[in-house]
């Protein structure tokens, strides 16, 4: 990788190795040319993200399901549609139950979908913790029973804990619960049944009616914070979710 | 959760949900403008949906829609030059355009940034899309599009390059 430009692409994509990171930095201290031209480059990577920022800021709501073609009207006929529903309970999705309060924060750790595989764990009970001690929210965790469990935030409680709530689907049907952690254990503060995917649309919608106020009570109760930021999470799972 | 077929339909359909705003930003980015965009990414969607037995549960579900939505482009691009209506690649395309509006927002920064973006090739557009907008690492950006990592880096680079010709260079004329 002699080449300037490619030198700089790496340096700004964070992909050159410890070495070649001290050797560029030191280059950029002595070369006034090539540290504007890097942070003109910079500058470029900035102004494309804003250019095409857009979408991320936009709800994801039942207009644009429909739009984009996620909505499913031929089978939901069953079920009451998402809107109908949301309407009926006045009680959104949950990314847009935080969205007034977080300006985008749960787009970000929407933005992280991934499958995740435990290994081998004893019983459902360890890979419960496993999967919120581990999984970024947004992560489906596949459980080895077929189930899997989706941490969906993480809030700080008014007593310091840390709290994800989590979807879990398997044999017992679907179930959003709030578990908070404990001296290294993650405890069940509530648990709602459903209300997490509409089987017959795939849409993830909220707990509906009393599941949700289920839900809603448990956040009055534990003072619950914003969500945390995609990055802030992803370095509470690097450190184990210590508090430092 | 008997129905496998079901089941990864439905599975599949959620987890779109949850890429959505990514896959409609990397459209719109390939597509050359915000509206095409979403005609893309609803395609792209339709023949995910329609093909989610493709998907192996396990790989990254980003990667494979992304690679759809390139396909379609492409499919589109074909039918259109054997149609002959393509229209060639002008640099000051998108830039001003016939009307007023597009000339105004072609003194943008914002708009410049877009235009720069569509004047690239489509492989460096594809490219920057990956690795700049959705932060992709080269490992990744090069299995999705299924070129050597070594590719990736030069790619890049000429992207950058061009780019930075581009809304550089045209920075305080205005045409």
């Amino acid at each position: 990788m002699t080449d300037r430009s490619e030198m700089i692409a790496a340096f700004l994509d964070g992909r050159l190795d410890d070495a070649a990171l001290a050797a560029f930095e030191a280059q950029l201290a002595r070369d006034d040319a090539l540290a504007e031209e890097v942070a003109r480059y910079a500058a470029n990577d900035d102004l494309l993200r804003t250019a095409f920022a857009g979408p991320m800021h936009e709800p994801v709501d039942a207009a644009l399901l429909e739009r984009m073609g996620l909505s499913d009207p031929g089978k939901s006929r069953a079920v009451a549609p998402v809107a109908v529903l949301a309407a009926a309970n006045d009680n959104p999705p949950f990314w847009q139950r935080w969205q007034w309060r977080t300006g985008g924060a749960i787009a970000a750790s929407l933005a992280l979908i991934a499958v995740m595989q435990l290994g081998r764990g004893p019983g459902q009970e360890s890979e419960f913790a496993m999967a919120l001690n581990s999984a970024p929210s947004a992560t489906v965790v596949q459980l080895a029973d077929g189930g899997s469990i989706t941490p969906r935030l993480t809030f700080t409680a008014s007593d310091g804990r840390y709290c994800r709530e989590y979807l879990q689907t398997g044999g017992a049907g679907n179930e959003t619960g709030i578990a908070c952690l404990r001296e290294g254990s993650w405890q069940i503060e509530v648990k709602s049944k459903g209300g997490a995917k509409l089987p017959d649309s795939g849409t993830i919608i909220a707990a509906s009616g009393e599941d949700a106020a289920k839900l809603d009570a448990a956040y009055a109760r534990l003072g619950g914070s914003d969500p945390i930021s995609a990055e802030a999470e992803r370095s509470l799972i690097q450190q184990k979710w210590s508090k430092r | 959760m008997t129905d496998v077929t079901g089941n990864d339909q439905f599975d599949l359909r959620s987890e779109i949900v949850a890429i959505l705003p990514r896959l409609r930003r990397f459209c719109m980015a390939i597509a050359r403008d915000g509206d095409a965009g979403d005609d893309l990414c609803q395609a792209t969607i339709e023949r995910a949906l329609s093909r989610a037995e493709q998907f192996e549960t396990g790989t990254r579900l980003d990667s494979w829609m992304y690679r759809i939505a390139q396909n379609i482009l492409i499919d589109g691009a074909r039918r259109k030059r054997t149609r002959g209506v393509e229209i060639e690649a002008d640099d000051s395309l998108g830039l001003v355009g016939d009307d007023g509006v597009q000339i105004v927002e072609g003194r943008s920064d914002l708009a410049r940034a877009r235009a720069a973006m569509a004047a690239l090739p489509d492989d460096q557009r594809t490219l920057l899309a990956l690795v700049v907008l959705d932060g992709m690492s080269y490992k990744d950006a090069a299995e999705t599009l299924d070129i050597p990592i070594g590719t990736v880096m030069s790619r890049l680079a000429r992207a950058r390059r061009a780019i930075d010709a581009k809304v550089n260079a045209v920075m305080g004329t205005v045409q």
